[in-house]
């Protein structure tokens, strides 16, 4: 509404009166205009903020395909400056287009480069029409899916390798049962003995396998139930060491050698012996050609320590890190050789969960020492 | 004269079973636990056809074959590759290299026999080419699918 007096009662001519509603209406839209300017002003506030601090990375572009939008999250997820990308295309931006051929829809895997190293992302593009229903731009909205990439490649190359290490001894056993109902043949008494203890075996060996990857799930997930208690270390080192003599084959000889003196250690009876039991098995499967394999138990100041060492192939100082991960096999690389890669990976676990750690003393063809040590539990 | 088989492969108990299968279809069977006694033997016997393990410790079964195919003496044997790898491409790779065909584990040891006999009879035919090509192509196609 708009007042106007004049100093002097009077009566308003016509022509005024028009020109004075003519200006109040104008006011009035001016007003309104003003407070249509400040409103957009505020939500473009709001709009800029929300763009900067969504975790997608946001890009628009325009009915040229020209960007308009690069929100900070594009940025960082593409490496490619929101300066640098304003103006120019996808393409010129990304040596590639975010358009799709088909059609906009659900999200897209898309990889891009960023500085020499490949980025997988998870797209989806929406189209902006105007009221005539032309393009009049697009709007793309992306995550960095590469980390979950990595995971899921490194569980697929662990399943496949399990896989093959289930099939081995599957083989025998069906294979023999396969024998046995041949009705063809008449087996002596030995001979089915002979393969009847081959399915017993090979079907032991499957289960170790089987709990094996049940350990390996257990680590990944924290589940590992360890209970402590002070164990002399010396006699579970007697103990499994006698066990893989009965057992070894290639004319290894076996040496104990424990400290005189408390050997007493905090561990997890079952958890050591399987920690001592691989340490053992590999020290034969890595040293074909025979050799001496020592066992050893020392004190030290807070923690027992123990080796196992071997005369075997050794390992290069340049894999001592990679051999406590999960696929790690110790021979060529295409997986040709026994094993499931994962007994080192267990064993390291298995230490750790017990408050100890675990290192390597290695070269290449010069065999291998493998420690671990535990804290003591002297005088308890 | 019986077919004479040689198969190389580390474990006691394939081994065996092979041998078993084998001899029951009238069949001879040489074994060797490794890929260097594997070599020597197929030089020294120059057996009908190679039943060869892919996963062995020390010389694998891929580079035996290579090997194999080199040496004038044992070039022309067929080569059938074990393999506990049942991947699609595992088993193109021993295609590739030259092998005729593939096992894979676990496997019925009683149909050994008889799938040793047809892949001799083609052979025998002067088939060998056209079977490699065959079954690389059906692993080809199998691939795409994927």
């Amino acid at each position: 509404m708009l007042t106007v007096y004049d100093q002097e009662p009077r009566t308003w001519r016509e022509e005024e009166i028009e020109a004075l509603s003519a200006l109040a209406a104008n006011a009035s839209v001016a007003l309104s205009n003003a407070e249509l300017y400040q409103r957009v002003a505020v939500e473009r506030e709001q709009s800029v903020a929300i763009l900067a601090n969504v975790a997608d990375g946001i890009v628009a572009v325009d009915r040229d395909g020209h960007v308009v939008v690069w929100n900070a999250a594009a940025q960082q997820i593409t490496g490619v400056p929101t300066t640098e990308a304003l103006g120019r295309t996808t393409a010129q931006v990304l040596q590639r287009n975010l358009e799709s051929d088909d059609g906009v829809g659900a999200n897209r895997l898309v990889s891009i480069m960023r500085g020499g190293e490949e980025v997988w992302l998870s797209l989806s593009e929406a189209v902006m029409r105007d009221p005539t229903g032309a393009v009049a731009g697009r709007i793309f909205a992306f995550r960095d899916i590469s980390a979950e990439r990595g995971v899921e490649q490194m569980k697929s190359e662990f399943v496949s390798a399990v896989s093959h290490q289930l099939r081995a001894p599957l083989t025998s056993i069906y294979g023999f049962a396969q024998t046995l109902l041949r009705q063809d043949i008449e087996f002596g008494d030995h001979e089915r003995r002979t393969f009847l203890s081959y399915i017993a075996s090979e079907s032991e060996r499957l289960t170790r396998i089987v709990d094996k990857l049940l350990n390996v799930a257990r680590l990944d997930t924290g589940d590992l139930v360890v209970s402590l208690e002070p164990i002399d270390v010396g006699s579970v080192l007697a103990d499994a060491v006698a066990t893989i003599e009965a057992a070894a084959a290639n004319g290894h000889r076996f040496v104990v050698e424990v400290d005189g003196g408390d050997l007493r250690a905090h561990a997890d009876l079952d958890k050591l012996r399987q920690v001592l039991d691989h340490l053992v098995d590999n020290a034969v499967k890595f040293s074909p050609d025979g050799g001496v394999v020592r066992v050893e138990a020392r004190g030290r100041a807070d923690a027992v320590e123990i080796t196992v060492a071997d005369e075997g192939v050794g390992i290069p100082p340049s894999q001592h890190e990679r051999i406590f991960s999960k696929l790690y096999r110790g021979g060529a690389d295409d997986g040709s050789s026994a094993g499931t890669g994962l007994g080192l990976f267990i064993v390291h676990g298995l230490v750790q969960a017990m408050g100890g750690r675990i290192w390597v003393d290695s070269e290449e063809g010069r065999g291998a020492r493998f420690t671990f040590e535990l804290a003591a539990a002297r005088g308890e | 004269m019986p077919t004479t088989v040689l198969v190389i492969d580390d474990e006691a108990p394939i081994r065996l079973l092979c041998r078993v299968n084998l001899e029951a279809e009238g069949m001879d069977v040489l074994e060797a636990a490794d890929g260097p006694s594997g070599l020597e033997k197929a030089r020294s016997e120059t057996p009908d056809v190679i039943l060869l393990d892919v996963m062995m410790p020390g010389l694998d079964g891929w580079r035996v074959a290579e090997e194999l195919l080199d040496d004038e003496r044992t070039e022309s044997i067929p080569i059938v590759f074990l393999t506990a790898r049942a991947e699609l491409r595992d088993r193109a790779r021993g295609l590739d290299l030259g092998g005729l065909d593939y096992v894979t584990k676990p496997f019925n040891p009683v149909e050994l026999a008889t799938q040793l006999r047809r892949l001799l009879e083609r052979v025998a035919l002067g088939e060998r080419e056209d079977m490699r090509r065959e079954k690389l192509s059906d692993l080809r196609q199998m691939l795409e699918r994927e």
